[in-house]
């Protein structure tokens, strides 16, 4: 049986081709009538034989190596002897105490053994190993069988390769605006006794894209591409890299970066309990599109209507009848300003019949009623407001008009939130213009309610760009003194709107603009363009390709927005 | 963008996937998306034992959780045989004017409660929810439709003959949420306009504080 051919097989392989042989050699018994052992040449004979390294006690294995003369001769038979290593080397695989010699047959003696020890390592081996026992310069008889190959068979299992992440999560940018890095660690959970090759790659739950995301990096710092590769030596356990995060400066989702061994390579396999490292990568450019508050406690905003709907009955022969017979033939509902509970009929308007006052209007509480009670102003509202200069100081002089000492947000005492002001078209910083569009984008896939929208151009000043630029670009220069800008939720969009609106300018107005007055106080809110809607942050229920926004036109308007079209946007900011 | 390499391999490991972390739903009676956060998580309300209301701890308002002749039972708002649920708007002031004055869900109050102003409205609807869009746990089994809010609208209606204001009141759908100007309704004329009702009340800090331990 040729040695080398069994050497290089699997155990498996060699128990089914000893079972082959074995076969062929009945079979041919059966067809020659000769018994097929007997083939057995005279001479001295080197032991060919295997053993199983692996003991359940953990302990080495001794074993005599017998060389055998056949027949038995007459007079004395010497032989010289060699251990030599083939894949199994001497002192790691098996010890011997004279690894050469001489063996001296005594007359009639056919058997001497040569000690060795198999060590048991707990090291898997790819392959079965081998030595060889090797006779030389014999003398009184012939050699008949020269070399013995010793085969050690290894069950000690492979190892498992795992890999983890020295995070969980990492934010786009660090802490001092530099790059964030995670660093990978690729490890076996024992050592091999076979050099151990794993690849690493990314597997289809991963979001982040290389080389836009992160770049991969050995760790000397080489750059790396996917898949990696790494070779463990025998008896080394450990391989790191790292991935070092792009800031894209793009509004995007937080990303999953989920890495895995992904192929067993010579030497080791998966290692199902830890195969893969997920990192999140948290975006720093998202605005912080719908989270829902966790504020304390804080009163509404009122709506700023102070003025009462009357409904009014008029007996004016519209129906029948005539003027003044004392029938009502219409209801109409007056906001002209009246006092509480003033009651008809009206002493210039005889054709006015009745006169009812609603109790539990709009108007009569909250607090619009209280500033109206504190103030003695019929006009007055609830609303509380402090304009804030580029720094994010409040004017000193709050009354001041917009043309001679501008202010760029304003805050709302009641909500606490903070609101850009925009600035006129045509004027710098030109994004936030009063005209100036946005696509509405947001790819965060539980809050944009199931379409993303449209990225529009990276760069604002060659284009329409996403509303979250311009959120970038206010927490970048930190507008007015601060961060936290982001795209308002729909209530806080209108919890500045004045459902109010200012009944006695809008004549005037609407005369010299075509427009009713914007429904955001004017003295607080300037710039506000009245054409176009606002984004919200909301998306609606019924449909994925649609936002709820606001336009600020007349009346404050909930209107429907499709994410395929631009509009304009009031950040807010309750961060710091 | 998702590298989609070996993905025999990973189909292997399958079973090893990791939990995908679900967004939070609101308790939607109707339908409901977990694409929208939930913009009245359960959590930002107090529900006192033993009282039909519900605190908003965000807005510190005090609310009933069933419409105007609606009684809550078993947690679902039930019908109330004979009682009037649909109102014109000077029908659900009228009829909040009485509610306010026998207290009928025991608040202990005979002031303050009043039909919500458009923003007290709209802040309780859901986002995450339709049909309606309200969160279930807090207001449970609401019809969807109109509800009236206490805001008239200033407009001029469009070709109105007389300079007056159009005759109209922001009310809230709460089918979508969407907040909408519709006609007040005449009260003599039942097949005019009609719409919900459901009280709220302001509460003092004092108050707020004591409806939080009950």
């Amino acid at each position: 049986m040729g040695a080398g051919l069994t050497h290089s097989m699997s155990p498996r392989g060699r128990a089914a081709l000893v079972a082959v042989i074995a076969l062929s050699l009945v079979l041919s018994a059966c067809g020659r009538g000769r018994p097929p052992l007997e083939t057995t040449p005279p001479g001295l004979h080197a032991p060919t034989l295997t053993i199983l390294e692996d003991r359940s006690d953990g302990a080495n294995t001794q074993l005599d190596l017998e060389v055998v003369l056949q027949p038995a001769r007459q007079s004395e038979v010497r032989v010289d002897y060699r251990i030599e290593d083939g894949s199994a080397v001497g002192g790691a695989d098996y010890t011997v105490a004279q690894p050469s010699g001489t063996l001296v047959f005594a007359p009639g003696e056919t058997r001497k053994a040569i000690r060795v020890v198999i060590i048991d390592d707990a090291l898997y081996e790819r392959n079965a190993e081998e030595f060889r026992l090797v006779l030389s310069n014999a003398q009184g008889a012939d050699l008949a069988e020269a070399v013995g190959v010793i085969t050690i068979e290894d069950f000690d299992r492979p190892p498992f390769a795992g890999i983890s992440a020295g995070v969980t999560a990492v934010e786009e940018v660090a802490a001092g605006g530099n790059a964030s890095t995670v660093i990978f660690t690729v490890a076996l959970d024992i050592p091999s006794g076979a050099p151990a090759v794993v690849e690493v790659n990314t597997n289809g739950d991963s979001q982040a894209t290389p080389y836009v995301d992160y770049l991969l990096e050995d760790a000397d710092g080489n750059p790396q591409r996917l898949p990696l590769r790494f070779t463990f030596a025998p008896g080394e356990t450990e391989k790191r890299f790292l991935a070092r995060i792009v800031d894209d400066g793009q509004a995007e989702n937080d990303e999953k970066l989920v890495l895995g061994v992904v192929r067993q390579m010579e030497g080791a396999v998966f290692a199902p309990s830890r195969e893969l490292a997920q990192v999140t990568i948290r975006d720093d450019d998202r605005p912080d599109y719908a989270q829902v508050s966790t504020a304390p406690r804080r009163r509404l905003n009122d709506t700023g209507v102070v003025r009462f709907a009357y409904n009014i009955g008029w007996d004016d022969g519209r129906n029948g009848g005539t003027a003044n017979d004392g029938v009502v033939d219409r209801y109409v509902d007056d906001h002209t300003w009246k006092e509480p509970y003033e009651t008809a009929p009206v002493a210039d308007a005889p054709s006015i019949l009745e006169l009812y006052f609603y109790d539990g209007q709009d108007a009569l509480f909250g607090a619009d009623a209280e500033a109206r009670a504190a103030t003695g102003d019929v006009n007055a509202t609830g609303f509380r407001f402090t304009k804030l200069d580029a720094n994010g100081v409040p004017l000193a002089d709050q009354s001041a008009d917009y043309a001679t000492t501008p202010w760029h947000c304003v805050r709302d005492e009641t909500t606490g939130l903070v609101w850009e002001v925009k600035v006129p078209q045509g004027t710098e910083p030109a994004v936030h213009g009063e005209s100036t569009p946005f696509y509405w984008y947001d790819v965060d896939a539980q809050a944009n309610g199931g379409e993303a929208g449209r990225p529009g151009l990276p760069d604002c000043s060659q284009g329409t760009c996403n509303a979250g630029r311009l959120v970038a670009i206010a927490n970048a220069e930190r507008w007015c003194g601060r961060g936290g800008w982001r795209l308002p939720t729909l209530e806080e969009l209108r919890s500045i709107a004045d459902y109010g609106n200012d009944y006695n300018r809008r004549d005037e107005v609407e005369r010299s603009t075509g427009y009713l007055p914007a429904p955001l106080n004017e003295a607080f809110f300037p710039n506000a363009n009245p054409t176009y809607p606002y984004w919200s942050t909301t998306p609606l229920s019924a449909d994925p390709a649609q936002v709820w926004g606001m336009r600020f036109r007349g009346i404050p308007e909930d209107v429907p927005l499709s994410k395929s079209q631009t509009a304009l946007v009031r950040l807010v900011s309750d961060g710091p | 963008m998702t590298m989609r390499m070996n993905k025999y391999l990973w189909a292997l490991c399958a079973v090893l996937a990791l939990p995908v972390q679900a967004a939070v739903p609101a308790n939607c009676d109707g339908e409901g998306t977990d694409t929208i956060r939930a913009t009245t998580p359960t959590a930002r309300f107090h529900l006192p034992q033993g009282y039909d209301v519900v605190v908003d701890k965000e807005t510190g308002l005090l609310w009933a959780r069933c419409p105007l002749g609606f009684r809550l039972e078993r947690g679902a708002c039930e019908v109330v045989s004979g009682e009037q649920r649909l109102f014109s708007w000077r029908g659900a002031l009228e009829a909040v004017a009485v509610f306010r004055a026998n207290d009928p869900l025991g608040s202990g109050y005979t002031d303050g409660w009043h039909l919500p102003n458009v923003k007290e409205l709209a802040s309780i609807i859901e986002r995450q929810c339709r049909d309606p869009a309200l969160n279930g746990a807090v207001f449970p089994t609401h019809p969807s439709g109109y509800y009236w809010t206490s805001t008239p609208v200033a407009q001029i209606s469009a070709g109105a003959a007389d300079d007056v204001w159009e005759e109209r009141v922001w009310a809230v759908g709460t089918t979508n949420g969407g907040v909408t100007p519709i006609p007040k309704g005449d009260p003599t004329d039942p097949t005019t306009q009609r719409a919900y009702v459901l009280p709220v009340r302001e509460l003092t800090d004092s108050e707020f504080q004591d409806w939080l331990s009950r």
